[in-house]
């Protein structure tokens, strides 16, 4: 038996190829039973479970609409101006805001957050947010009033507004009774609706 | 506003690249051309941005990008005319419409569906300052301190083209991940074990990466992952391509191609720096791998300087507005001071990596094969030892929770374990295996990038076990890596056996 053979052109000792042999064939094994395992994995694991699903939307309101965040509806109220005043419009909302929704708030780092937040809302009015002193709390026949006008635009995280024509207006942050709808309207239509 | 904008917004960055890029096509070859210029054209608009911002006017970003567009050009056509060698094959133009085809379908596909995928970040990081940007035409403290000034620009780009919500440059950018380790696999194992099975390992690898539910969910996740992986997978592969080739010869730097695909690798380490707030950190992946096979391969300073120039001009450009514009800013992330420390950092190792060869007696020894390279890792080992001992709290509960997120709550599933047994197989296996210095460096890539998120997580924040946590997400930076390593390895089994028929 000779002590030598040729290996990928080399001349090597019968010991080493068959060395070689027994690296090259577990290395090909591991290689093999790790990449089926990764498909299998990927195929039956739950690692997709870790991550939050797609979903279909093509808005910022839309987006925010189906998050699970309850301080997703800053942005929900920043689309609401937009969509009734156009780009240049400002937003007031009321001193204590933080406090004014009943609305469960989230949690981050054992701490609740404001659902209602200026410095979260103020990016996507690129700043036009104002915090001005005004009671915020429609009465339930106002609320009716404004819910029951057909130019009412509605949005995800029962926020709503209604129009206005004049680009610069300015608009506030209104809640009903319950302190969970929110409406955006100008000033003067708040006055109107609650007279 | 439409859901066409996403699209526009498509078509115009990868119309930039194109042009931009035009002067050496040849050079870069026709998938390098249509590879890198979506990406370089994306790059544009954080620059456009930064330009803007020092005027604090409303975006209008068309004028400064066509003024960009042209600058690239002329320094691609300045590059292009003095290098030497062949200037490569012809781009033929069916490319342009299977490539551009292929950007635009995928983006008009995400738009006609209006599928995406999002959380808290996407909505209050990302979009929520891409309109504060389209808004006031400025960067703010947040922007560039806490969420890096890419991702909230391209947003502010696809407002300007009428999206409200800009969800395409991820799928789009996942596609060039895709077709990236496709082609660099493809072309490296050619080389080696011919074209079909080449073509047979190359699908295999490309098909477990985005079998993967990391990469399917970041392939719609408005965030700053899928923009991170592609820019580093993408520099690192040109830093292959300028210093070894496919074949991994390292002859591209006689002609003009290293210097082309040096110039690309450039840009988009500086759009890796771009993406997030510790881009900038992780930067030094593509950039020390870079300096290490300059020194290994005796590569020209002037030519190297290319590489570090492309890096350092849009980085410059975008903090050098945030410094006009904000001055020294605060920040829990990103400071003004961390950023200036960190750049200046940049610029000292790029200069220590151009006159290092010229040090005495340092020089040729620095030369010798893997000498270099292996300083850093010694170096690197003492220095985390050493920080270790003074913050050890910190740095173990950093390391403990990398582990578990990778291994355990991180949403990986066994893409790490395969990960860690690919590398067990490389190195056990690694005597018979070294074909090129290519497969080495990249495990070295792989390696510094762990260091510098060890370093990043175990100074800063420790994290959490959970698949939200900022480093369990930031580890699939590497996940691309991962995958044109292990489709190395398999090439050298594949190898290995026709060689023993």
């Amino acid at each position: 038996m000779p002590s030598k053979a040729w290996r990928g052109g080399v001349m090597v000792s019968r010991s080493v190829a068959r060395k070689h042999q027994i690296v090259f064939v577990s290395a090909s094994v591991a290689v093999l039973a790790l990449s089926a395992l990764l498909l299998f994995d990927s195929v039956f694991g739950d690692a997709a479970d870790a991550f939050p699903q797609p979903m279909r939307a093509t808005s910022i309101a839309e987006v925010a609409g189906a998050g699970s965040r309850a301080r997703m509806i800053n942005p929900v109220i920043a689309s609401a101006v937009r969509d009734a005043a156009g780009d240049g419009a400002l937003l007031e909302i009321p001193e204590g805001y933080q406090e004014l929704l009943a609305v469960e708030p989230d949690v981050f780092g054992g701490k609740p957050q404001p659902t209602l937040d200026a410095a979260l809302i103020s990016p996507f009015l690129g700043g036009r947010v104002q915090v001005t002193s005004y009671d915020p709390v429609l009465s339930a026949a106002a609320t009716r009033i404004v819910q029951s006008d057909p130019e009412l635009i509605v949005l995800p995280r029962d926020v709503s507004a209604l129009p206005v024509e004049d680009d610069d207006a300015v608009l506030r942050v209104y809640t009903d009774p319950t302190r969970i709808y929110v409406y955006i309207m100008t000033p003067q239509k708040a006055d109107e609706v609650a007279r | 506003m439409t859901s066409s904008g996403g699209v526009l917004l498509s078509a115009v960055s990868l119309s930039a690249g194109w042009i931009g890029l035009w002067p050496v096509r040849r050079r870069l070859g026709m998938w390098g051309y249509h590879l890198f210029a979506y990406p370089v054209g994306l790059l544009l608009w954080p620059v456009c941005a930064a330009v803007l911002s020092l005027f604090g006017a409303a975006f209008q970003p068309l004028a400064p990008l066509l003024g960009l567009v042209v600058g690239l050009f002329a320094i691609s056509w300045w590059l292009g005319r003095h290098g030497q060698g062949a200037s490569g094959a012809r781009v033929p133009a069916w490319s342009f419409l299977v490539w551009g085809g292929a950007v635009i379908g995928v983006s008009a596909a995400v738009a006609a569906a209006g599928i995406t995928s999002a959380a808290y970040d996407s909505l209050f990081h990302y979009e929520s300052w891409g309109v504060w940007i389209f808004e006031t035409g400025s960067f703010s403290r947040e922007v560039i301190g806490l969420y890096g000034a890419f991702i909230p620009s391209v947003h502010a780009a696809g407002r300007f083209f009428g999206a409200d919500w800009t969800a395409t440059p991820y799928p789009v950018l996942s596609l060039h991940v895709a077709a990236a380790v496709f082609i660099s696999v493809r072309d490296w194992a050619s080389a080696r074990i011919g074209k079909r099975p080449a073509l047979a390992v190359s699908l295999f690898g490309v098909t477990l990466m985005v079998s993967t539910a990391p990469y399917l969910h970041h392939t719609l996740y408005v965030h700053s992952h899928m923009i991170s992986a592609a820019y580093l997978l993408l520099a690192l592969y040109a830093v292959q391509q300028a210093y070894l080739g496919s074949e991994d010869s390292g002859d591209r730097l006689d002609g003009a191609s290293g210097s082309a695909w040096l110039l690309v690798a450039g840009l988009v380490s500086a759009g890796f720096a771009l993406t997030r707030t510790d881009g900038i950190a992780y930067a030094v992946v593509p950039l020390a791998t870079a300096s290490l096979l300059r020194l290994e391969r005796d590569v020209p300073a002037c030519v190297h300087t290319v590489l570090l120039g492309a890096a350092a001009v849009p980085l410059a450009v975008v903090y050098g507005s945030a410094f006009l514009t904000l001055g020294r800013w605060s920040s829990d992330k990103l400071s003004g001071n961390a950023a200036a420390a960190v750049l200046l950092f940049l610029a000292l190792a790029g200069g220590v990596s151009l006159v290092a060869e010229r040090t005495p007696k340092v020089g040729p020894w620095l030369r010798g094969n893997s000498r270099a390279l292996l300083l850093v890792v010694l170096v690197q080992s003492l220095g985390i030892a050493g920080l270790v001992a003074l913050r050890p709290t910190g740095f173990l509960a950093a390391g403990s929770n990398m582990l578990g997120n990778l291994f355990q709550a991180g949403g990986y599933g066994f893409l790490w374990f395969f990960a860690l047994g690919i590398m067990a197989v490389s190195f056990v296996w690694g005597g018979q295996w070294r074909d090129g210095r290519w497969p080495t460096y990249l495990a070295y890539a792989i390696g510094q990038f762990f260091v510098v998120a060890f370093l990043v997580h175990g100074v800063g924040h420790p994290g959490r076990l959970s698949p939200a946590d900022s480093f369990a997400r930031v580890a699939f930076h590497a996940v691309p890596l991962v995958f044109w390593y292990a489709a190395l390895v398999m090439t050298a089994l594949a190898g290995t056996y026709r060689a023993r028929k």
